[in-house]
Parts: structure tokens; C-alpha cells; sequence
């Protein structure tokens, strides 16, 4: 983004619109394959809800929803998954704003509200274990354990990213790259959210109902 | 969002959200999280009227986590991620649409 050459604007075959031919076309095209992939992973979602939609009445005499349903765990987990996405948001904020201590600071807690839901998911699991509700138990518990567990394992892998974005913070500093990244996951990490908003619609609060 | 040049050049993760967008989304995520949960707890209502008034919620907010934490907007974002939306909601309808349609008439099917 130089100031002194008058800019002479194009569009590229994705609809970008750049001035000059640089390491920031780059990063916008990055953003926009990396925006692919979240729709490609919504795909895989998509088909873990159709499985879970099919197998959601094959219980074989094993537990269903209404029976594995843990109401506070399932709230604090939402909020605790809402909060960590206003919280990214603010990492964003301040570090646009240039401000990298206060963007530590948010990414630490961040981080620390994507592991508390972490931590309550292994719970619910190991508790769901230890009553004998085991993924081999019944069609519906499988399907539950992949759909729950493949957002988990997307979150372990959010965790993984936000990790880097520390370390790159603290080495790095706010460069062009490491801003283009922080970007990207944190497009990865509100999807997470938006992802769980579908679980707990689907897989959760229906088991509440009659 | 605006019109003028330099905004336009600007790479999307250069561009710096609006706090006020983030605690908006907020507001608006948490209402209509609540309200879900508060009608599943609170009353006893029947699953498939239930399940029509989550999914209302549900595709409501995650419009909202579109618009306030992923910044979408079609003036933003280039057409092609608009496209790839459109494709992505079309296959998840017939994917999930058509797995529950032809699954459950299968199931209807079977004998006792």
C-alpha cells in the first residue's frame, strides 16, 4: 500500500481488487482459499448432521439423548465457546490497533475459554464412558461421539493455532504475515462457534424435549 | 463498507472491525441462545414443534456469527466466497435433506 504511486485498480479472477502486485495479494488470496476450506469443512459437518439425524433413533436398548443430556454442562460450554469469540475478537481488535501486549493478553484468555469447553467435553465423555455409554454401545452413540468429537478434535486443533499466534506475537511481533494469519484463525475459530451454535440446536436441546 | 479507494485496496485482515460489531454480535448470540434453551428447560413442549422453533434460532444466529464475527457482507467478501456459501448451503440441504428423506422412508418400509 504505497502512497506515493497513484494506484491503478484491477480486479483478479477472484474478484480482488489490488493496485499492485505484491505480498498483500497474496494474503487476500490466501483468506479467500482458506475461506474454501471452511465451507469444504462445513461439508464434512454437513454430513456428520445427516449421519446423526439417521442413527438419532437406533439406540438398541442403549441410553438415548434425553438420558446423556447434561443441561448446565451444555450452556457453559455454549457460553464459555460465545465468550472466547467476542474475546478473539478484541485479539483482532487490538492488534490492528498495534497494541501486541493487550493482544497477548486477550489471546491468553482466548485460549484459556477454548480449554475450559475442551475440558468439559473430555468430562462429558469419560463420564458417558464410565456409565457404559460407549461409542460400540449403539448406531445413535456412535454418531454422537463423531460429531461431538470431530468439533472437539477441530477445537484441540484451534487451541494448536492460537498457540503459534502467541509464540508468533512474541517473536514475530505484528508483521503483515502474522496479522494475514491472526486472520485467518480467527475466521477458523468464530466458525467453530458457528458450528457449535448447530450442535447444541440439534444434538442437545432436542434431547430435552418430549 | 465504505466507498472510498484506499478501503477498497485494503486486504480484508488489515481491515479493523468495529468493537461495537463484536459486542453486537454478542448481544444478539446470547439472546438467541437463551431463548432457546429457556423454552426446551422451562417448558414442556413437544419435539417436532421443538425442534421447527430451535431451528429457527439456530439459522438466525448463525446468520449473526456470519455478519458480526466472520464479517461477511457481499460488498467485503469477493463473489466467489459468496458462491462458495451458496453451493456450501445448497450440498448441506441435499445432503442432509436427502440422507433423512430417503433414510426414513426406507425405515417406513421395513417390515415390523
Amino acid at each position: 500500500m504505497s502512497i506515493d504511486s497513484v494506484p491503478t485498480i484491477h480486479e483478479d479472477l477472484f474478484g480482488f481488487k489490488h493496485n499492485e502486485p505484491d505480498k498483500i495479494d497474496i494474503h487476500g488470496e490466501r483468506a479467500l482459499a482458506f475461506w474454501f476450506y471452511l465451507m469444504s469443512d462445513a461439508m464434512i459437518f454437513a454430513i456428520l448432521f445427516a449421519n446423526f439425524g439417521i442413527l438419532v433413533h437406533g439406540t438398541a436398548g442403549g441410553p438415548d439423548m434425553s438420558e446423556i443430556l447434561n443441561m448446565p454442562r451444555v450452556a457453559l460450554q455454549t457460553a464459555l465457546l460465545l465468550l472466547s469469540s467476542l474475546t478473539f475478537g478484541l485479539v483482532t481488535i487490538s492488534a490492528l490497533s498495534k497494541n501486541r501486549n493487550v493482544a497477548i493478553i486477550w489471546l491468553c484468555v482466548t485460549f484459556a475459554l477454548g480449554a475450559g469447553f475442551l475440558i468439559l467435553e473430555i468430562g462429558e465423555f469419560s463420564e458417558m464412558v464410565a456409565e457404559g455409554a460407549t461409542p460400540q454401545v449403539s448406531g445413535f452413540l456412535s454418531a454422537f461421539y463423531v460429531l461431538v468429537g470431530t468439533h472437539g478434535l477441530h477445537m484441540v486443533f484451534g487451541l494448536g493455532m492460537l498457540t503459534v499466534m502467541l509464540i508468533q506475537f512474541l517473536t514475530k511481533g505484528l508483521t503483515l504475515p502474522v496479522l494475514s494469519r491472526l486472520y485467518r484463525v480467527g475466521l477458523f475459530w468464530h466458525f467453530l462457534d458457528l458450528i457449535w451454535v448447530a450442535i447444541f440446536s440439534y444434538v442437545y436441546l432436542p434431547g430435552a424435549l418430549n | 463498507m465504505t466507498s472510498d479507494p484506499e478501503h477498497e485496496t485494503t486486504p480484508m485482515y488489515l481491515i479493523k472491525p468495529d468493537l461495537k460489531t463484536y459486542l453486537d454480535g454478542f448481544f444478539y448470540a446470547v439472546v438467541l441462545t437463551v431463548i432457546p434453551f429457556a423454552l426446551v428447560w422451562l417448558s414442556d413442549m413437544k419435539k417436532t414443534p421443538g425442534v421447527i422453533v430451535i431451528t429457527a434460532f439456530a439459522v438466525i444466529q448463525i446468520g449473526i456469527h456470519m455478519r458480526y464475527f466472520l464479517h461477511y457482507s457481499t460488498e467485503r467478501a469477493p463473489v466467489s466466497a459468496t458462491i462458495s456459501i451458496a453451493l456450501a448451503i445448497i450440498a448441506g440441504v441435499v445432503f442432509v435433506g436427502g440422507a433423512l428423506w430417503i433414510m426414513g422412508d426406507l425405515n417406513a418400509r421395513m417390515m415390523p
